[in-house]
C-alpha cells in the first residue's frame, strides 16, 4: 500500500447498512466509547468508597478538577451543580473520542470496498469527532441546553427579552438589531462548536495518515511527534469544548436588562 | 442539502449520535457523578470535622499540660514545705537535746563538786580531830602528865579548829 492509495473523505464511511440506515465507522467507535464509560461507570460505582483507592483516585482527581473549573466561572456552588453534569460529560466524551484515534494501528483494519474503481480498505475506527455528525449533535445538545438554563433561571420572558426588542423602546432599532444579532450568534455558536472540534481531530487525522505513507515502514519515526501532538490536540478541544459550553451557560443565567 | 451530504451529515445519525450523548449524560449524572460528588462532599464534611476534633484535643492537651504544670510546681512547693518545716523541726530537737545534755552534765558536775566538798570538809574534820589528838598527846608527853580528859580534849579541839 502506497501513499497513492490514500483517501481521506470528509465524511464517515458507511461499513455496512441496516434497513438503509449507514452504519458507520464513527457511529461504532461512538457507541464503544460509549459502552465502555456506561459499563465502566455501572461497574465502579459499587466501589466507590470514603477513603479512596485505585481506579477512583484518577476519576476523582478528574471530576473534582472539573468541578473546580465550573466552580471558578460561575462562582455558585447552585449552578455549579445544575452545569456540571454536561460540562463533565462534554469533556470526558470528547476526549475519549479524540484519543482513541492515537490508538496505534486501528486505522488499518477495516473491510475493503471499491471507490472510484479502486480497491481501498473503509477502517472501523475513525476518530469519532472527525465526523461532523457527532460534532454537530455535541453542539445541538450544548446550544439546547444553555437557551434551557437561561430560561430555567430568567424566566421566559426575561430570557425571550434579549432577542426580541421592541423598535419602539429606548435604543430604537439599535436594539432590535443587537437582539437579531444575538438570535444569530445562537446559531453560530452551533457551527463553530461543530467545526472547530471536527476540523482539529480531521486534521489530525489526516496528518497521521499522511506522515505514515511518508517514510518507509521499518524507518517511520515520523507519526511520533505528531501522535503526542496529537494527544495534546485532543485535550485541548475537550477542553476548549466544555469551557466555551460553560461559559455560554453562564452567560445564559446573567440578566442583561439590568444593566 | 449537498453540501451536508458532501460534509458527511446524515440526519438519522445526526438524531442517533444526539441520542446517544443524551444517554450516556444521563447514565454518567446518575451512576458517575452523584455519587462521586456526593462521596466528596461526605469526604469533605469529614475532613473539616476531623480537623476540628483535632485542633479541640489539641487545646485539651495543651490545658492538661498547663494543669499538669501547675500541679506539679504546686506540689513542689508543699514538699519543699514539709521539708523545711522537718528540718526546723529536727534543729529544734537537736537544740533541745543538746540542752538538755547540758543541764543534766551540769547537774553532775554540781552534785560531784557537792560531794566533793563534803568529803574535803569531812576529811579536813578528821584531820583536825586527829590533829587534836597528836597535839594532846604531844603536849602530854612534854608536860608529862595526863590532862583532865575532857576540858583539855575540848579546849584543844576548839583551838585546832579555830587555826
Amino acid at each position: 500500500m502506497g501513499i497513492q492509495d490514500l483517501v481521506i473523505s470528509i465524511a464517515p464511511e458507511p461499513i455496512f447498512h441496516i434497513h438503509g440506515f449507514p452504519i458507520t465507522n464513527t457511529t461504532v467507535i461512538t457507541l464503544i466509547t460509549s459502552l465502555i464509560v456506561i459499563v465502566g461507570s455501572l461497574y465502579l460505582r459499587k466501589s466507590f468508597k470514603i477513603v479512596p483507592k485505585g481506579l477512583q483516585n484518577v476519576i476523582e482527581s478528574v471530576l473534582e478538577a472539573l468541578l473546580n473549573m465550573v466552580d471558578s466561572v460561575t462562582r455558585d456552588r447552585k449552578q455549579t451543580q445544575k452545569f456540571f453534569p454536561l460540562v463533565a460529560t462534554i469533556f470526558i466524551f470528547v476526549i475519549l473520542i479524540n484519543w482513541i484515534e492515537v490508538v496505534p494501528g486501528l486505522g488499518t483494519i477495516g473491510v475493503k470496498e471499491v471507490h472510484h474503481g479502486k480497491e481501498v480498505v473503509v477502517p472501523f475506527v475513525r476518530s469519532a469527532a472527525a465526523d461532523l455528525n457527532v460534532t454537530l449533535a455535541l453542539a445541538i445538545v450544548s446550544v439546547f441546553f444553555t437557551q434551557f438554563i437561561g430560561i430555567a433561571f430568567l424566566g421566559t420572558r426575561k430570557y425571550l427579552s434579549k432577542f426580541f426588542v421592541s423598535p419602539f423602546k429606548k435604543p430604537y432599532f439599535i436594539g432590535s438589531f443587537v437582539g437579531i444579532l444575538e438570535v444569530i450568534s445562537e446559531f453560530s455558536k452551533v457551527i463553530s462548536f461543530s467545526f472547530r472540534l471536527f476540523g482539529n481531530i480531521f486534521a489530525g487525522e489526516a496528518l497521521l495518515l499522511v506522515a505514515l505513507f511518508l517514510l518507509p515502514v521499518f524507518f517511520n519515526i515520523l507519526p511520533l511527534p505528531f501522535l503526542f501532538l496529537e494527544l495534546f490536540v485532543g485535550f485541548v478541544q475537550a477542553l476548549v469544548f466544555s469551557m466555551l459550553t460553560l461559559v455560554f451557560l453562564k452567560s445564559a443565567t446573567i440578566d442583561h436588562s439590568e444593566h | 442539502m449537498e453540501l451536508l451530504n458532501k460534509l458527511g451529515i446524515h440526519p438519522t445519525l445526526l438524531i442517533a449520535q444526539i441520542i446517544n450523548f443524551i444517554i450516556l449524560l444521563l447514565v454518567l449524572y446518575k451512576f458517575l457523578y452523584n455519587p462521586i460528588l456526593k462521596l466528596l462532599k461526605k469526604r469533605q464534611d469529614k475532613i473539616v470535622k476531623s480537623l476540628d476534633d483535632a485542633k479541640q484535643i489539641e487545646e485539651k492537651l495543651k490545658k492538661a499540660e498547663k494543669d499538669y504544670d501547675q500541679k506539679m510546681a504546686e506540689a513542689r512547693k508543699e514538699a519543699m514545705a514539709v521539708l523545711s518545716e522537718t528540718e526546723k523541726q529536727s534543729n529544734k530537737q537537736k537544740e533541745e537535746s543538746v540542752q538538755k545534755t547540758k543541764e543534766e552534765v551540769a547537774e553532775i558536775i554540781k552534785k560531784a563538786k557537792e560531794q566533793i566538798t563534803q568529803e574535803k570538809e569531812k576529811i579536813v574534820e578528821d584531820t583536825k580531830k586527829e590533829i587534836a589528838d597528836v597535839v594532846m598527846l604531844a603536849i602530854e608527853k612534854t608536860v608529862g602528865k595526863e590532862m583532865n580528859d575532857k576540858i583539855d580534849k575540848k579546849m584543844i579541839e576548839k583551838t585546832v579548829k579555830d587555826l
